[in-house]
């Protein structure tokens, strides 16, 4: 650790290490990464592992079209495996009205570059052969999503970035953040004060704390999401599934994961409950029945850091220059984290990101600009 | 490195190899937790209840600190894995018999 860097990142999930990499990608070196536990220990690495570009906001799907394409490309760039497949999201409709609504969103994704299509049942058995054809009436399916491997990601991340001379700092807690008349920011740590040019905020749950800490109010209430993961099987599955609030798919390594919401709002813990198994179960079970006989391994639980339109907070705060936001995803950081990572590197290192990300500021909330997106699962 | 750790399996659900669990601390890994999630090892059907203990004994032994210096894993529930049919009304667990 030195005691100065040109900015300093908050937070050791996909968002401040992907920064961090884009950063140094871009010659801009003198970067550290601090992590309060351990990579990955936050939001990313417990997420369900889904990457999809079928939203109904035409700021998400801008982003998430972009992600699809740096995904299918990361385990080259980075240079280690991060597992990334184009497996498909296929979204389960049982009632004509949302069958009508979904016609509505697929012919909107289409105009704005994402293929989806509505499928009829038997088109969706054999995409994914295990479906219980009477507990749908039609599919949504969009081929170019799929998933990568949380765990795998970071790793990659983390390594690219410590090659082109990242310092990634874990253990090490910001208790205090200050700006000087210098125009720069100490940060307080555990580890001692770093003085710094730029702070990114890419703290996840931690997120409004820290931006407390130069009194910024981030209008975020924290959501427990609970997820399991059953015992490793044979490859069966295909896609992503999802239906209502439930969705899993199955990883490379064979385990089936995924959740369902149980409405836990305004969350203090991140403990498991009973009532999420039984939840889970029930519905899991009803698209497909074999998974009765499939032993559930192991249940925790992550919160979504949701903003009051779903949309995450990206860019600088007004007030408060030098100070970058990226948080706030409501349950969609991990897909977003290369496309996050690319573009708030290039508005610190260019001072302009390739993709304008003005819808995304902070300031919304203060002019009353908000988005709008419904699509959020789990 | 001797044979003997080339060859013995530390976690037998995920066939991962003392050796293996050295050559991640030695490649950077020196938590627990992140040791687990690059070694991959501690996630199969057991649930880490064989190999978490003696990986944690293999992390103090190569960073020179003791067992209580090294954070361990949240256990999570079940503590053995269940049939997903289990947990649903009514609903018979086909339960390999």
């Amino acid at each position: 650790m030195r005691s100065s860097y040109d900015c300093v990142i908050v937070g050791g999930g996909i968002s401040g290490l992907a920064i961090a990499y884009e950063l140094a990608k871009r010659g801009y070196k003198n970067v550290a990464v601090v992590e309060e536990c351990y990579l990955g220990s936050g939001s990313t690495g417990r997420c369900g592992s889904g990457i999809r570009a079928q939203f109904t906001s035409p700021d998400q799907i801008v982003l998430l079209r972009e992600a699809e394409e740096m995904w299918a490309h990361m385990s080259d760039e980075l240079e280690y495996d991060i597992h990334f497949k184009a497996c498909g999201y296929l979204f389960l409709w049982d009632t004509p009205e949302l069958v009508e609504k979904a016609r509505q969103n697929v012919a909107f994704q289409n105009e704005h570059g994402i293929m989806s299509r509505i499928i009829d049942r038997q088109e969706a058995k054999e995409i994914c052969p295990s479906l219980n054809t009477d507990s749908f009436l039609a599919g949504q399916w969009y081929d170019k999503d799929g998933k990568a491997f949380p765990f795998d990601t970071i790793t990659g991340y983390a390594q690219a970035a410590r090659r082109l001379g990242v310092d990634i700092l874990t253990t090490t807690h910001v208790f205090q953040l200050e700006t000087t008349s210098a125009h720069t920011f100490t940060v307080h740590t555990t580890q001692g004060n770093i003085e710094t040019k730029y702070v990114v905020n890419a703290a996840g749950p931690g997120s409004k704390e820290i931006a407390a800490m130069l009194s910024v109010d981030l209008p975020y209430r924290l959501d427990k999401h609970q997820i399991m993961a059953t015992e490793p099987l044979e490859q069966f599955l295909g896609p992503m599934l999802v239906k209502n609030s439930l969705y899993y798919l199955q990883t490379h390594r064979g385990n089936i994961v995924g959740g369902t919401d149980t409405g836990d709002k305004n969350a203090a813990d991140v403990d498991c409950t009973f009532d999420f198994l039984t939840k889970f179960a029930r519905e899991a079970c009803e698209i497909v029945p074999r998974l009765a006989g499939v032993k559930l391994m192991r249940q925790w639980a992550g919160y979504y850091v949701v903003s009051p339109d779903a949309h995450p907070v990206l860019g600088p705060i007004d007030e408060v220059p030098g100070f970058f936001q990226a948080n706030g995803y409501s349950g969609h950081g991990f897909m977003m984290g290369p496309i996050v990572g690319r573009l708030l590197a290039e508005h610190i290192a260019v001072g302009k990101p390739s993709i304008d990300i003005e819808h995304y500021n902070f300031r919304r909330f203060a002019r009353g600009e908000l988005l709008t997106e419904k699509a959020v699962i789990g | 490195m001797t044979r003997e750790d080339e060859n013995m399996i530390a976690c037998r659900c995920e066939d991962i190899s003392v050796q293996e669990i050295r050559d991640a601390i030695h490649a950077g890994y020196t938590d627990l937790q992140s040791l687990k999630r690059y070694a991959k090892f501690g996630l199969g059907p057991c649930q880490g209840k064989t190999c978490i203990l003696l990986a944690a004994q293999i992390l103090a032994r190569e960073t020179n600190r003791t067992l209580d210096q090294i954070m361990t894993p949240t256990a999570r529930p079940p503590i053995d894995p269940v049939p997903i049919g289990f947990f649903v009304k009514g609903m018979e667990a086909d339960d390999e018999k």
